[in-house]
């Protein structure tokens, strides 16, 4: 069974208003993957929360732009959850493999 | 916390880098470009003096030696803004000079560093106040966010 995904208040700020939606459909089927896996996909992060953070790289490619994005997240003490504190976003062009 | 040499390290690209910003990119030489190569070597050093100083806090936090702190985050991370704060005329002028068929040793390597230290969660204060609002259960659904992101009254 997934964990739950519970976001704090700015936690998708840098995600900008302009994404098309078939990036967006991409970056919320990567969060359900995230929320199936957490303790295998969260990676190890030294900041800015090292003592609980983990964080989740994953990237978007879609009319020759990268779309990369990182969720920074905590697991909620003794229960399902991971709670994303935050989303970090950044666009490069792109030209395939 | 923070190491002199680091410290140093960060005005010395700090300097380069603003010079940079005066040259015109229309009028780039060879000469600018070996320029280039040895501000992003700078940089680049900088910078891995910096996640080494990083992994070592963390690792500290991680074993227990040490106890983390909001105060010390804020530090690394106003390195890193500072680090990222010089990116935009160096990238300008790397491209200005591949244009040229001038090639910049350690560009890709520095690209590569700008992306990863721009995906840094840098906003601490911030990360603090979410990481309590949500240990305190004010969390906002998957569903309810994503509504938001897709409908963007934000």
């Amino acid at each position: 069974m997934p964990y739950g995904i519970l976001f704090g208040e700015k936690a998708l700020s840098r995600i900008p208003d302009s994404l098309p939606p078939e990036v967006l459909d991409e970056f919320e089927a990567a969060l359900q993957s995230l929320a199936r896996d957490p303790l295998n996909l969260g990676q190890r992060t030294t900041f800015p929360y090292p003592p609980r953070g983990k964080m989740f790289p994953f990237h978007v490619d879609h009319a020759g732009i990268r779309h990369y994005f990182v969720a920074f997240f905590v697991f909620t003490p003794g229960e399902r959850n991971i709670l994303i504190f935050s989303v970090t976003y950044d666009a490069s062009p792109w030209r395939g493999d | 916390m923070m190491a002199v040499s680091l410290a140093a390290q960060l005005l010395r690209y700090g300097a380069q880098a603003e010079a940079v910003e005066q040259w015109k990119i229309d009028h780039v030489e060879a000469m600018h470009c070996r320029n280039i190569e040895e501000i992003v070597r700078t940089g680049l050093s900088a910078l891995a003096d910096m996640r080494r100083l990083n992994e070592e806090w963390a690792k500290d936090i991680e074993t227990g030696t040490s106890e983390f702190s909001w105060e010390e985050a804020q530090e690394f991370a106003e390195c890193y803004r500072r680090w990222l704060g010089f990116r935009e005329p160096l990238l300008r002028m790397i491209d200005a000079c591949e244009a040229k068929d001038f090639s910049v040793e350690g560009a890709d390597d520095f690209r590569v560093a700008c992306r990863e230290v721009a995906l840094m969660c840098l906003d601490v204060e911030r990360v603090r106040e979410s990481i309590a609002a949500l240990d305190a259960g004010r969390g906002i659904p998957f569903d309810q966010a994503m509504y938001a992101l897709r409908n963007p009254l934000r």
